[in-house]
């Protein structure tokens, strides 16, 4: 596994926050989880800017785990500026909701997100769903931008 | 319509015609009456004219009896009448009826009827006038006689003898005086009374012979004609007859004939008539007034009947002008064109009425038109700011559907990640009886998950636009029991499904209701020992009925009614899970397509449930 690189979790509620965490460590996952608790947090973060004014942006996260609803900034919203900027473009971005609206998968594709996952109520089924996750996104997928 | 309009014309000529036929009727009725009265005066006049002819010859009659009756006396005191000097007494004769107009002849004669003496003075004498009737008569009667009409034998006159007996001192007769009455002179007499309308007036013997006549005696008098057709109805001893006849100058006249009784005879009646009187008055004179009243008459009656006509035809043409107009209006007013008037001016009479009532009906038309339009843009901005209202509700619902899908979900994450966490890490502290507490919340919020995401797909297919493409419904069962499988591989389900039942509908609405129907059939086999599952379509091509039929548990039919109904179940949970809400789904998605679902089964042998599709093909 790539321990170098950061997972941006992108997540408001604390219990979600735990859960997910708590799901990352049951599978193993021991790469450093950078947690942003809205989107202008985490637009801050990747484009170094607020309260991480003067992080290096050239290093990115391996993977965005990206909540939809999010104060100050939607879900949406921090997807759509991250597939704008040059930077940021192909950064691997997946959604991790509790939505199933057909609308917001839609929007989600169509913003150019890579992944779609409903986080389920049974957390043995979530634990799996990060499993499945990590597999795919810290061992399996090169980063395009890092060959 | 204008055959129509038109026979209007034809109705007013024939009233006018109705109208003058009767007039005309009563106008030659009328005529005919007068005809009648004029005729009856006619003859009266004829008949007065020849009475008057009679009395004239009666009083001429007279006049030559009184003109004898000294002379007689005179004659008596002649002791002998042979002795008298015969060119003395022809002399004395011409002296006396120098001055008469009437007498042309007189005469003695003695008893044995030989002619003593008579006038005019020089003519060769008769031999005798014993046989003339005046002569006997007077001779046997000792009075004053009237012979018959003859022409004189010496002038070839048409003359009438009388005789007046000369009766001596000893009482006997001695002798006969006579005279001859010129019967010419008559004629011309008659010529003279004759007022101008009269057509003839004609004295006539009893044996045919005309004695004297107006006009044109010279050319009548004389003539033998034969017997006078009324001679047999005057021998009845009628005082006279009227008749339409010919007169014998061709003429149609009224005529009158009256007898002229012999003045000798002692009795009237049959041969007692020595002649007849004619009066003849042309029937053109007579009925002059009446004709040519009567044309005058009919000459009226057309020319008003002609002016009735003309104005009915004119004054129907202005009617029609009108008529038409109204026509016009209303045809052009049922056509749609709303400002369609009669306008005025309105005659005064029905037909302006009309005209009046057609354009108030058509201001009425109008102002409804009108409100019905204002209404019905009143109804259409209603039904905007309803619609717009729905919408506005329909995406509170949305927001709030996406509120309950996000919101409600995380403290389920919460209360069962947690239970699991505390399982998991406190195993230790948390006894058998702790830990199968925590696996009912954890079973609990699982479920509630469960429940509300069914409860959002039921309110999705609730909102969801119904869409229209070609749906192999075949396919679409076959799919989702290879899904079945997938999850549950253990599971050995015999499923059958009739290939090719292709629908119009709403694909993923479609699939939700499938889904369920298929996926309960699965549910409720799943303690049957050979499970089967049966997908298919009954009924003709038109109406078709599609079926999901399973051998699995089935249900009493006396809960078939709840079964559609949202959080209705009819088996425990630990037996067949469930949240009771995808048949409600399923019924609302058939409900959506127009179609109708029902349920069939018996506990223990299994359930079918049959749909319809209003948009199948």
């Amino acid at each position: 596994m790539n321990r170098e690189k950061v997972i941006l979790l992108v997540e408001d509620n604390p219990d979600d926050e735990a859960l997910t965490l708590r799901a990352l460590a049951k599978n193993r996952i021991t790469n450093e989880v950078v947690v942003a608790h809205d989107g202008l947090e985490a637009l801050d973060y990747l484009f170094g800017a607020g309260e991480h004014e003067g992080r290096d942006t050239s290093v990115l996260p391996q993977v965005t785990l990206l909540d939809l609803k999010l104060p100050k900034i939607d879900g949406l919203e921090v997807l759509r500026r991250i597939r704008a900027d040059d930077r940021t473009r192909l950064l691997p971005v997946v959604i991790l909701t509790s939505s199933k609206e057909e609308q917001d998968l839609v929007a989600g594709y169509s913003l150019g997100v890579n992944s779609y996952v409903r986080k389920p109520v049974d957390f043995v089924e979530f634990t799996e769903a990060v499993r499945q996750l990590g597999l795919y996104w810290l061992i399996l997928n090169e980063n395009p931008g890092r060959v | 319509m204008m055959d129509r309009l038109f026979s209007l014309r034809v109705r007013v000529l024939v009233l006018v015609l109705l109208a003058v036929v009767p007039a005309m009727l009563l106008m030659l009725l009328s005529a005919r009456d007068r005809r009648d009265a004029s005729e009856e005066s006619g003859r009266a006049r004829a008949l007065q004219l020849a009475r008057s002819v009679e009395v004239d010859y009666m009083h001429r009659i007279d006049t030559t009896r009184s003109f004898l009756a000294p002379l007689a006396q005179v004659f008596a005191l002649v002791p002998n009448l042979s002795n008298v000097t015969q060119t003395a007494c022809a002399s004395f004769f011409d002296k006396l009826i120098a001055n008469t107009a009437d007498i042309f002849q007189v005469g003695v004669a003695s008893t044995d009827g030989t002619v003593i003496c008579r006038s005019p003075a020089g003519a060769e004498s008769a031999a005798s006038v014993a046989a003339e009737p005046f002569f006997t008569t007077a001779m046997n009667s000792r009075a004053f006689s009237v012979g018959h009409f003859e022409f004189e034998s010496v002038t070839q006159k048409p003359a009438l003898h009388v005789g007046y007996p000369i009766i001596g001192p000893a009482g006997t007769v001695t002798g006969v005086l006579y005279a001859a009455l010129d019967l010419n002179a008559i004629s011309t007499d008659l010529g003279k009374t004759a007022d101008p309308s009269v057509s003839f007036i004609t004295l006539i013997t009893p044996t045919g012979t005309i004695l004297a006549r107006y006009p044109n005696p010279e050319q009548w008098v004389g003539k033998e004609v034969g017997t006078p057709p009324s001679l047999a109805a005057m021998e009845s001893g009628g005082p006279g007859i009227t008749r339409e006849s010919v007169s014998l100058d061709g003429i149609s006249v009224v005529s009158a004939t009256v007898g002229l009784a012999n003045a000798g005879a002692s009795e009237p009646g049959a041969g007692s008539i020595s002649a007849l009187v004619s009066v003849g008055i042309p029937k053109d004179q007579v009925f002059a007034g009446i004709n040519d009243r009567l044309r005058d008459d009919l000459l009226g009656l057309l020319a008003a009947a002609l002016l009735a006509g003309g104005l009915g035809w004119f004054g129907s043409g202005v009617l029609l002008r009108k008529l038409q107009l109204y026509v016009g209006t209303t045809r052009r007013f049922s056509e749609g064109d709303l400002a369609a008037r009669a306008g005025p001016p309105y005659p005064r009479n029905e037909l302006g009425a009309l005209g009046r009532s057609i354009d108030d009906m058509a201001v009425a038309v109008s102002e409804r038109q009108q409100e019905i339009q204002r209404l019905n843009e009143g109804l259409e901005q209603r039904v905007a700011d309803r619609t717009a209202q729905l919408e506005a509700a329909n995406k509170e619902l949305e927001s709030f559907s996406y509120s309950v899908s996000h919101d409600l979900r995380a403290p389920l994450r919460s209360i069962d990640g947690f239970s699991q966490a505390l399982v998991e890490d406190y195993a230790d502290v948390l006894d058998d009886e702790g830990k199968q507490m925590l696996g009912r919340v954890r079973a609990g919020s699982q479920r509630m998950g469960q429940l509300i995401d069914d409860i959002l797909q039921l309110s999705r297919v609730s909102r969801a636009e119904v869409g229209k493409e070609e749906v192999d419904l075949s396919v679409m069962a076959s799919g989702i029991v290879d899904d079945l499988r997938r999850t549950e591989p253990h599971r050995e389900v015999e499923f059958q499904a009739a290939p090719g039942l292709t629908v119009t509908g709403d694909r993923r609405l479609l699939r939700i209701a499938l889904e369920n129907l298929i996926g309960n059939a699965w549910k409720f086999t799943s303690h049957t020992e050979r499970p089967q599952i049966e997908f298919g379509a009954e009924g003709g091509p038109g109406k078709p009925v599609y079926f999901v039929r399973d051998n699995g548990a089935g249900f009493d039919m006396a809960y078939a009614g709840k079964l559609f109904g949202a959080f209705q179940r009819l088996h425990a949970m630990d037996e067949f899970p469930g949240t009771g809400v995808g048949l409600a789904t399923v019924q609302r998605v058939i409900h959506r397509h127009g179609g109708r679902v029902w349920a069939e089964g018996a506990t223990g042998q299994g359930a079918t449930f049959s749909f319809t599709l209003g948009g199948s093909s």
